[in-house]
């Protein structure tokens, strides 16, 4: 349907071109503005309409021209192609998957007709009619794995699983990124990853092979891979390098539209059923940067993302000869306005339902924002003495006030004090299949929370890693509020809200006033019928406040008692005025970010991702065992996370730092010379006058009163506290009334 | 990765083949195929009686790997049993529905090897059944040696002889034949896959002898049919919830905590593969380990425990949960 | 201890005598004739009696010192061979004849260790299970990726490929199969800029 072939080449004149379609469906693999590699496994069960992970294997404009290129990659060198001979029953179930999947998802150009073992195949495109027998290779012209590779687009290799190892005994390699399949045949799964650099990528790889070694059937798993590529070159093997090696000095600033081009590998593992092998496919992606610039979104991205990489990444990448080049090609196209956030284009066809209610700009006489959002409170954070030039969310906070930070501390632990908390991003999630789509979405049962509750939960990715911080507020049975913090939440819930009947909209209009400490609810009570004494902790309800419609929520990140104002932009100048107006006479005042992190460091509480420092901490590793209903009958990630308890690496762990100052996040921590940690948050609080450390550290370390030390400018003496540093019984959270 | 999601199947044939065991063969409840699996794979299976019980027992598949139109497994109606075969045995039809989980490999003929020498105790036969049909469908060569306590017991004596001949000896307790092991390792060509299922004992002698005779570690293979032995009740805390769960005596610690809404990862359920591998925090009394995948080094540390088959003396276990 | 970043860069774990090998065969040169005879003594006499070992003589200086070394390692029986590739050619022989229970070690310069794992892959033997050492010399066998040919005796990098003269840059990923470690072309990107060569650690 739709799907016209190209005649292009891919060596000598490079005639290869992106229609608009593929351009717009190309899998753009940066889902923020700079590149943090992480094993970012997947399942492989489809993907929005029109997108390259719609279906199991993606057959695309570029069918025919790609399989004429392989062709003649293999008359050249049939050693792009080897099967050892144990692998032929791998072969056969390779041939399988490949051919059913292209008969079932693309049925006007791909037939199979099936009786018992006599099996008819027809390739319309490539004008092929292929009577066979299932298991006979007498009766196919190549051996399987050869013959439905030279019609099926990517390189595939088969994995035979033995010794607790995964042995790449067969392949079909003609478009990789620089490595010899006639080297690499034969070895196992850590042998052939060796050459990859940095040696935390060590650690990943063996995460990577236990999980795959589990792989089970029916269960295939994705992901991406990137890197560039001088001319739209399919076959940049190490054997033909001394041919397009020197293509890569050959980037002027005219060219870099035409020549440089993003290259992305979509990789599938599939377990195969007969032979208990592993089917690994690289499917091969490739875009010009001038098609790529065309979509204004990837340009500032890529440009952000190419800036801000590392110099070993650029340097195993290859991209150094024309890393500068390019990167001053792509400055034409990022003009430094914000980017959305996950890959895809806004205006992508297929993308699931998620509209943005209009955003508000504050009318203060600030100089350009580069930010999509903006509290309509800006002006009094100016006034108070913040510059606005902290960011977070996509969206400018005052960080600091004139005033102290430890004197706002001393007000909200013993008086009250107000704080614009906007940048919490609020998403609205209504419909029939609300419900459902949360407890796929996210790991706690969130069928368990009542109408008005605030339901505490979290986010994993496939691979059983946190990604967000996140509340669900509960309104109704198919209405819901999901408040997020500074992770990949939007992302990851786009192709899961695909499968259920639900609507999900961000809101820009909301604002969110928190007052928190001892005096929050004496000062807010008079002003709203509802009785607020009577809200109970983490609940919360529609009221008025101030006569302005509200939703008031009880709790915070302070660790005090107090409650959350949900207002809109429009109300939220008068309320915030009109607290501090009521509540001047008991001593309350507006406090920064500043203060807030103090008091909840102080208060124990975690910060995504600043707690969770492993780049896929799981949720065992913070704690966060509550938010985890394992008896759901499926989550994303559940899996992983299921296979991940018990295998803590660290977790998460109080200590207070004999030292009169705040420890620097990132420093390490040691018992008997030993690394054992790390620091994640920290504080010097002046209310315990004490250096407070929050930590991830090795559980057979974490008993209370173990003793560390600290590694910051120096050796510190640490001890194992319990958390929250402050008020360990939450006294002040759940007041005895 | 977990063995948890199912398939539901009926049970199409049932059929006592030996004096304890029965065959019973399962197709898909809609009517679909079933997917091919590869030889030595098996399934969980969860049986319900109505009455709140549920039992979930690992079979091996010992029906053709290719053959889409159902799956047997053969089940041994054990004296001593926790409930599951006695279920399959007295409760389970022709008509019965029951779910099972895809099938899970962790014994998989080695396809390097150029020889295969199988070696089974009792109804440790049925991953071979499927396997021989596999090998020698591939035209590999093979032998099997099974050892069976009389004919009566013996399972699938006469089907083995009819249709592989000489490649099967079968060894009777009652007439005194004991599998002459040290005989059949010696002069097996380069290249050879020793492989053994049946009783532990069975196990741990075969894999001492493999060693003895000079074979490496990576020839020798076994599959242990670890049904989780009982003990003393204790109580299992967890440590994260707080929560404690009391574990009865013929409940394994990861059916106590599973009929209490929390889960744990499994695969095998026979204590074999690792996968629901727990840090212990603290035990009052002593660990009881049933398990084949901990070093006797990290047994004895003590700060690991396989829960789906391993219990503490009495007392108070507590787990990192 | 040769160790690298790179996780392909095989490590040999030293020679260790399997006691219950009923047939031992060991391959090695000058360096690791060394660590066999410190195997055999860390095992007992009867040990030796079950091991054959194929000596390869291209390091020593003269007969006299090769039949020293003989009988240094009895009571193995020890056959005489003059390079790498009769050695490996001899160890085929006995495997072809060889049955379970037969244990392959190797001990010396790599390349050695690499003819040995490889022949023995193919009758049957799990390449994890030869036993290795290694001694001597740090030279390498190297594939040249381009045209697939083998230069011996390599001990810099980079290196005049000895087959199409191409420079290649000799990386630390190594394959069993092919008993080498993959060499590069090094100026691919700008003929002629070609770095100092630098000795193997």
């Amino acid at each position: 349907m739709g799907l016209v072939f190209k005649n292009e080449t891919f060596r000598d004149d490079f005639t290869f071109s992106n229609s608009p379609a593929a351009i717009k469906r190309f899998p753009f693999p940066f889902h923020e503005d700079k590149y943090m590699y992480s094993v970012n496994i997947e399942p492989h069960v489809g993907g929005p309409k029109g997108s390259v992970y719609e279906f199991p294997i993606d057959i695309d404009e570029h069918y025919i021209s790609e399989m004429r290129d392989r062709a003649l990659v293999l008359e050249k060198d049939p050693k792009r192609c080897q099967a050892l001979p144990h692998m032929m029953p791998a072969q056969w179930d390779m041939l399988e998957l490949l051919m059913t999947s292209m008969a079932s998802k693309y049925p006007e150009h791909f037939t199979l007709n099936q009786d018992g073992n006599r099996w008819h195949w027809i390739n319309r495109p490539l004008g092929i009619d292929q009577h066979f027998v299932f298991g006979d290779p007498s009766t196919l012209p190549y051996g399987p794995m050869e013959y439905i590779g030279r019609q099926c687009q990517g390189d595939f290799s088969l994995q035979d699983q033995r010794d607790g190892q995964l042995w790449m005994d067969a392949g079909i390699i003609t478009t990789q990124a620089d490595w010899s399949l006639d080297f690499d045949v034969g070895m196992n799964f850590t042998e052939w990853h060796g050459p990859v650099p940095l040696a935390h990528q060590a650690r990943v790889f063996e995460r990577a092979l236990k999980f795959l070694l589990n792989l089970q059937n029916g269960h295939p798993v994705r992901r991406l891979n990137w890197t560039m590529t001088i001319n739209p070159r399919l076959d940049t093997s190490p054997e033909n390098y001394d041919k397009w090696g020197v293509d890569r000095t050959t980037v002027m600033p005219e060219n870099v539209g035409d020549k440089v081009h993003l290259r992305v590998e979509l990789q599938g593992l599939w377990r195969l059923p007969r032979s208990n092998a592993i089917l690994f496919s690289i499917r091969c992606y490739l875009i010009k940067m001038k098609e790529l610039v065309t979509v204004p979104k990837w340009a500032r991205r890529f440009h952000r993302v190419l800036g801000s990489l590392p110099p070993e990444l650029v340097d195993y990448k290859g991209i150094t000869r024309y890393h500068a080049t390019t990167l001053d090609w792509l400055s034409k196209y990022d003009d430094g306005e914000p980017t959305t956030p996950g890959v895809w284009p806004d205006d992508f066809p297929g993308a699931p339902k998620i509209r943005t209610t209009e955003t508000n700009r504050s009318e203060t006489p600030m100089t350009v924002s580069k930010f999509s959002r903006q509290s309509v409170l800006n002006d009094r954070h100016a006034a108070l003495g913040s510059d606005l030039s902290t960011a977070w969310n996509d969206m400018p906070i005052p960080q600091n006030y004139s005033t102290c930070p430890y004197e706002e501390t001393t007000a909200v632990r013993t008086r009250a004090g107000l704080i614009d908390v906007s940048g919490l991003r609020m998403l609205n999630v209504k419909g029939p299949g609300a419900l459902a789509f949360l407890n796929k979405l996210l790991t706690s049962d969130v069928s368990k929370a009542a109408v008005g509750d605030s339901h505490i939960s979290n986010i994993v990715n496939e691979a059983g890693a946190l990604i967000d911080d996140v509340i669900v507020y509960v309104d109704g049975p198919e209405e819901f509020r999901i408040s997020h913090g500074g992770g990949s939440l939007e992302d990851a819930m786009l192709p899961v809200a695909e499968k259920f009947d639900v609507k999900i909209e961000r809101d820009n209009d909301v604002h969110i006033l928190s007052l928190q400490g001892p005096l929050a609810l004496e000062v807010l009570a008079p002003h709203t019928p509802l009785d607020l004494a009577g809200l109970g902790y983490f609940r919360h309800a529609p009221t008025t406040l101030f006569g302005r419609q509200v939703r008031l929520a009880r709790g915070g990140y302070s660790a005090e008692r107090g409650y959350e104002v949900f207002c809109s932009a429009a109300d939220a100048p008068y309320i915030w005025d009109t607290i501090l107006a009521v509540g001047k006479s008991k001593g309350v005042v507006p406090v920064s970010w500043t203060c807030l992190d103090i008091v909840r460091v102080e208060g124990g509480l975690l910060f995504y991702p600043f707690d969770m420092p492993h780049g896929d901490t799981t949720p065992w590793e913070v704690r966060a065992d509550w938010t985890i209903d394992l008896s759901k009958p499926d989550f994303i990630g559940k899996q992983a996370v299921l296979a991940s308890k018990g295998k803590e690496r660290s977790l998460i762990t109080g200590l207070e730092v004999a030292t009169d100052r705040a420890i620097e996040p990132g420093a390490k921590i040691t018992v008997g010379g030993k690394e054992v940690g790390v620091v994640t948050s920290t504080v010097f609080s002046q209310h315990l006058m004490k250096s407070l450390a929050m930590a991830q550290i090795k559980p057979e370390f974490t008993a209370l009163g173990t003793e560390v030390v600290v590694h910051d400018k120096g050796d510190h003496a640490a001890v194992v506290v319990k958390m929250p540093f402050y008020d360990p019984l939450r006294l002040r959270t759940h007041p005895k009334q | 990765m977990t063995a948890s999601a199912t398939r539901r199947v009926r049970v199409a044939e049932v059929e006592n083949i030996a004096e304890g065991v029965k065959r019973f063969r399962l197709v898909d409840a809609q009517g679909g195929p079933l997917p091919a699996f590869s030889a030595g794979s098996h399934v969980i299976v969860t049986m319900h009686d109505g009455n709140g019980h549920t039992w979930k027992n690992a079979y091996s598949l010992t029906s053709a790997p290719g053959d889409m139109s159902g799956y047997e497994i053969g089940v041994l109606r054990t004296e001593v049993s926790r409930g599951g075969s006695h279920f399959m045995h007295d409760k389970v039809v022709a008509g019965t529905e029951l779910e099972i989980s895809e099938p899970v490999n962790l014994f998989p003929i080695v396809r390097t090897g150029r020889k295969h020498v199988l070696i089974a105790g009792g109804i440790g036969i049925t991953p071979f059944l499927a396997m021989m049909k596999e090998l020698s469908a591939s035209a590999a060569e093979f032998e099997l040696h099974y050892g069976v306590r009389s004919n009566a017991r013996g399972a699938f004596c006469q089907y083995l002889t009819d249709t592989y001949g000489s490649r099967v000896k079968i060894y009777r307790d009652d007439l005194g034949e004991a599998i002459p092991l040290q005989k059949i390792l010696s002069g097996q060509p380069l290249g050879t896959h020793m492989y053994v299922c049946g009783p532990s004992a069975m196990i741990d002698w075969a894999l001492k002898t493999g060693r003895s005779a000079g074979w490496p570690v990576e020839s020798l293979h076994s599959e242990k049919f670890n049904a989780p032995p009982p003990g003393n009740a204790f109580t299992v805390k967890l440590a994260r919830s707080g929560r404690d769960i009391l574990v009865a005596p013929q409940q394994s610690l990861l059916e106590a905590l599973e009929a209490n809404g929390v889960e744990a990862p499994y695969l095998c359920r026979g204590g074999a593969c690792g996968q629901c591998e727990t840090r212990v925090v603290s035990c009052s009394s002593t660990l009881e380990h049933n398990d084949h995948y901990l070093t006797t080094a990290e047994k004895a540390a003590g700060d690991k425990i396989m829960l789906c088959v391993s219990r503490a003396s009495g007392g108070v276990l507590t787990l990192d949960l | 201890m040769l160790a690298s970043d790179v996780k392909s860069r095989p490590v040999y774990p030293g020679l260790e005598p399997d006691l219950y090998a009923a047939n031992n065969i060991v391959v090695c040169d000058r360096a690791g004739a060394a660590a066999v005879a410190d195997m055999f003594a860390k095992a007992d006499a009867d040990f030796a009696r079950r091991a054959t070992v194929l000596l390869c003589t291209e390091e020593y200086p003269d007969a006299k010192a090769i039949e020293l070394e003989i009988a240094r390692l009895q009571p193995a029986r020890t056959g005489a061979f003059p390079n790498v590739d009769a050695t490996a050619a001899a160890l085929g022989e006995r495997l072809f004849r060889a049955q379970m229970g037969t244990r392959v070690y190797a001990a010396g310069a790599e390349p050695l260790i690499g003819s040995t794992v490889q022949r023995a892959m193919r009758f049957g033997i799990d390449q994890l299970s030869v036993r290795t050492e290694h001694r001597g010399s740090l030279k390498r066998r190297v594939q040249c990726v381009h045209c697939k040919g083998l230069t011996e005796n390599v001990t810099v990098s980079p290196i005049k490929c000895s087959h199409c003269g191409l420079v290649l840059t000799v990386r630390d990923h190594y394959s069993r199969r092919h008993a080498a470690f993959i060499g590069v072309r090094v100026d691919a990107e700008v003929p002629g800029e070609i770095p100092e060569q630098v000795p193997f650690q």
